[in-house]
């Protein structure tokens, strides 16, 4: 007979609505036996109690709706970014909080390299909080003149490089080329944005972040899950391809996984027919840690860089529409070619415009042909209205709100990008609720942290980096939030029969936490200590955070 | 290893504005110019199997020398993996998606050395643009279509009624109103011109107006432009004495729209220049030319180079009898 093992705990949060709490739960062969107290364990002796856990906080290990197993990899270049960040072995990188502590910390990294030539990266640069100070070519030659030296920012949409890399891609005073920025002598300053000048860039250097994903990234992703509670996670814009297909199924076959893997096929890499091909092939890859089904479509751009679809009246600052990602047709037949072949589709959509044309799609999919419970979810759709969520609600149509960007961005997106009114509903999870749509929250790893519990935070407080609170009415209850990670996440995910809550039959993958998210206070929720996870019965500790 | 820069052109459009036909034909009558073309959907394009040499992933070698791409990693990606390639290309031809902005793509040209900013062609569909231009979701970017073509074809005209294809050609007109517009099927050998025209030999376009009698002589085949010859209105003529740079210059812009092609070598007062133009496309480049000839330029028209003409002999040039009418 296989073992049983009990796990007693200070409070186990199970999210199952027939039996909320318990003190002790029980695991054979990786899945929940029962949860309850010590007595109700008697039903399943003989079994080994496990007292380590018993001064913490059990919950269902979080669900991470959206991220990307780039988060894993990230690491192998330098972090710039404003605020401290931990790498998956716990290492601190010390936020960059001026343009002279970048320099240090890119200093410092060139000093890790070998030989003088090898391209440095660097990325998560976030000028914003600098006030008018940019960073210039000049700078970076005092960390290198010999090597290219690419900073990408956090935005995704900008450079920088330094006069090494401008001498090699011939980026000079006469350049005139829109995205290659210039100080008023005329000389370009090393900041470089949109395509060409990305290309320019990439062309001398190579892109490091081109290509699929490989097992090592994988493996790492899967320790900054344990580091944040996270037992089941996306990746969730995935190249299909052999290298790619196969590290999934390598990593997630590689004892002592301690994640549920869920890679969503990047539709727009080929043709509708072969793309649909790829993900119903994949499923044969399926195993306890690997879960292929998810689709993703990219309708527009994002909110800050200016190129999400917006409805009327547009962006707050005047600014030009921003882009479609495919032809909003074309668009309109994938989404409709996906559905038929009955495959889960998780669909960007960051403007009002774009969450319009695909709640379209959506609709028209279903009325040509319906497909009960296909959850097919809009993912961040941070400025859909009211109406747009009772659009969702009727269609069966879930969301996943980016709540992180209320904290990192919400101070931009009120006083640039969307202007206070519709800055205040933002990544509404308040009017969700009411409308009665199936929603979570997210964190889009390695754009922020992935951290459960600071989106938890997000949604709960809305609070932006300066301390406003953006639209108080759409803040959400802590319980709801905890739920928004757990079984809210695993509803949009089609998961719901595994992982989200504690209760017989499902994956034993909890989260291990120092105090209990409904007991702090809720501006407290982002301070609690994760311990790790346990996940299939395995207890895996978080990395020591070290630096 | 060729170090010529890789001549670069845009194809956009909206979605059914014939962009695909369009890059097969050209594909197809590609001739001695070595194609890479990058299109969104590999499966759209009609290319025999027999033809496929060589296919990795995204990459298509077909036997006539040609390459096509596909798109769907990215175009920045894909254009740094291409220009690892680029001693096997003569001409890259980006078939834009419909909804993105062709200007940005030129710049890719604009910004790299390596690449000859060439011609943005955008394909209108006459049936159609009454519908996309009055979508919100779309009219930003037809705008920014409109503003950013050199040339543009009309397409569909066979299925649009009449006062819709006049409706399309007035409203591209509104907005473009110094681009040329194409209408009606050019045959394949006149779009390849069209196409390459404005990515220019300079050699070719030198000798060629020293010996004019070759569009009709056996060197014929040299000539890339004889298709448009035939098909379009051309006019030739020649200046003895040094031209008015500037007056050059303003009769180039004024008369783009009159202008699919013109090109020719011209004696300035302070240098010497290479003229190729393609609608609002216009380059003059610095050339050493034999200081003892003529000023020697041709146009090609869909319409009438009666007023151009009349410019130039404005400026000092005549008529050349003997180059081929339509």
């Amino acid at each position: 007979m296989t073992e049983t093992n009990v796990f007693s705990a200070r409070d186990i949060i199970t999210m199952n609505a027939s039996r909320p709490h318990a003190t002790h739960v029980a695991v054979r062969d990786g899945r929940i036996l029962g949860a309850g107290s010590l007595e109700d364990m008697e039903q399943w002796a003989p079994y080994t109690l496990t007292d380590d856990f018993a001064d913490k906080i059990l919950v269902p290990g979080f669900v991470e709706g959206h991220a990307h197993a780039m988060e894993g990899g990230i690491w192998d270049f330098p972090y710039v970014g404003y605020e401290d960040r931990w790498d998956p072995s716990g290492r601190r990188w010390e936020g960059a909080q001026s343009l002279e502590a970048v320099i240090a910390a890119l200093t410092a990294a060139e000093a890790r390299l070998d030989d003088a030539e090898t391209p440095l990266f660097a990325w998560g640069f976030d000028p914003i909080y600098f006030g008018e100070a940019r960073m210039n070519a000049a700078q970076l030659d005092s960390v290198s003149t010999t090597r290219p030296i690419i900073v990408l920012h956090s935005n995704g949409h900008l450079l920088n490089v330094n006069s090494r890399l401008m001498d090699m891609a011939g980026i000079t005073a006469d350049t005139n080329v829109y995205g290659v920025l210039k100080d008023d002598n005329g000389k370009p300053t090393g900041e470089l944005m949109e395509m060409a000048a990305k290309y320019m860039a990439y062309r001398q250097t190579g892109n490091p972040f081109f290509g699929g994903i490989k097992t090592p990234s994988l493996l790492r992703y899967a320790e900054s899950a344990v580091n944040c509670g996270v037992t089941t996670a996306t990746d969730l814009f995935a190249s299909f391809n052999e290298e790619s297909l196969a590290a999934y199924v390598e990593a997630s076959q590689t004892p002592g996984y301690a994640l549920r893997l869920m890679p969503a096929l990047n539709t727009i890499e080929q043709s509708i027919d072969e793309g649909i091909a790829l993900a119903k092939r994949a499923l044969q890859d399926n195993n306890d840690r690997l879960h292929h089904r998810l689709c993703k479509v990219m309708t527009d751009g994002s909110i800050q860089g200016f190129t999400a679809r917006l409805k009327w009246p547009g962006y707050h600052n005047g600014k030009p529409n921003g882009l479609w990602n495919l032809d909003p047709d074309t668009l309109g037949e994938l989404v409709l070619e996906y559905h038929k072949a009955g495959l889960h589709l998780h669909i960007h959509t960051n403007g009002d415009e774009a969450s319009e044309l695909m709640l379209d799609a959506l609709e028209a999919a279903q009325l040509a042909c319906p497909r009960p419970d296909h959850r097919h979810t809009l993912q961040h759709c941070q400025m859909a209205d009211a109406s747009q969520f009772r659009r969702m609600a009727k269609l069966g149509v879930c969301v996943n709100l980016f709540a992180n960007h209320i904290y990192y961005w919400g101070d931009q997106h009120a006083a640039i990008t969307m202007g206070p009114d519709r800055a205040n509903r933002m990544d509404a999870a308040g009017t969700a609720q009411r409308e009665g749509v199936h929603f979570s929250i997210h964190s889009d790893a390695p754009v922020t942290p992935m951290a459960p519990l600071f989106t938890a935070w997000c949604a709960v407080n809305r609070q932006t980096r300066t301390g406003t609170v953006l639209g108080p009415e759409e803040q959400i209850s802590a319980e709801d939030a905890l739920y928004a990670i757990t079984l809210g996440a695993a509803y949009t995910l089609h998961m719901d029969h595994l992982v989200g809550s504690i209760e017989p039959g499902k994956y034993a993958d909890f989260a291990v936490l120092e105090d209990s998210p409904l007991q702090v206070s809720p501006d407290a929720i982002r301070d609690i200590s994760v311990w790790g996870t346990i996940s299939g019965g395995a207890p895996h500790k978080a990395a020591t955070r070290t630096g | 290893m060729n170090d010529a820069p890789v001549d670069f052109t845009v194809i956009g459009g909206f979605l059914g504005s014939g962009k695909t036909s369009l890059v097969n034909r050209l594909l197809a009558a590609s001739g001695s110019t070595r194609f890479a073309v990058l299109v969104n959907d590999f499966g759209a394009l009609n290319i025999d199997e027999a033809l496929i040499r060589h296919q990795d992933g995204r990459i298509m070698q077909l036997a006539n020398g040609c390459i096509c791409c596909s798109l769907a990693g990215g175009l920045v990606d894909t254009m740094v993996e291409l220009m690892r390639y680029r001693h096997l290309i003569d001409h890259i031809l980006i078939e834009a998606s419909g909804v993105s902005y062709p200007s940005r793509i030129m710049d890719f040209a604009r910004i790299d050395p390596d690449l000859r900013p060439g011609l943005t062609l955008v394909l209108v569909d006459a049936a159609h643009l009454q519908d996309h231009s009055t979508d919100t979701r779309l009219a930003e970017t037809i705008t920014a279509q409109m503003e950013s073509a050199d040339m543009f074809v009309l397409t569909k005209t066979d299925i649009a009624s009449a006062d819709m294809a006049a409706w399309s050609r007035d409203w591209v007109a509104t907005r473009a109103p110094d681009a040329p517009i194409i209408e009606g099927r050019p045959d394949d050998a006149s779009l390849v011109a069209l196409i390459t025209g404005p990515a220019p030999d300079a050699t070719s376009a030198a000798t060629h107006h020293h010996h004019p009698a070759d569009h009709t002589g056996h060197h014929a085949h040299a000539d890339p432009d004889r298709a448009l010859h035939t098909h379009f209105v051309s006019r030739a003529m020649t200046a003895s004495r040094p031209v008015d740079e500037d007056g050059f210059a303003d009769f180039a812009n004024r008369f783009s729209k009159h202008l699919l092609r013109g090109k020719g070598t011209l004696h300035f007062h302070r240098r010497s220049a290479i003229w190729q133009q393609a609608g609002r496309l216009v380059h003059l480049e610095d050339a050493t030319l034999d200081a003892d000839t003529a000023s020697q330029i041709v146009m090609i028209s869909a319409d009438d180079l009666s007023e151009a003409a009349a410019a130039l002999r404005a400026l000092g040039f005549q008529d050349v009898a003997n180059v081929p009418a339509r």
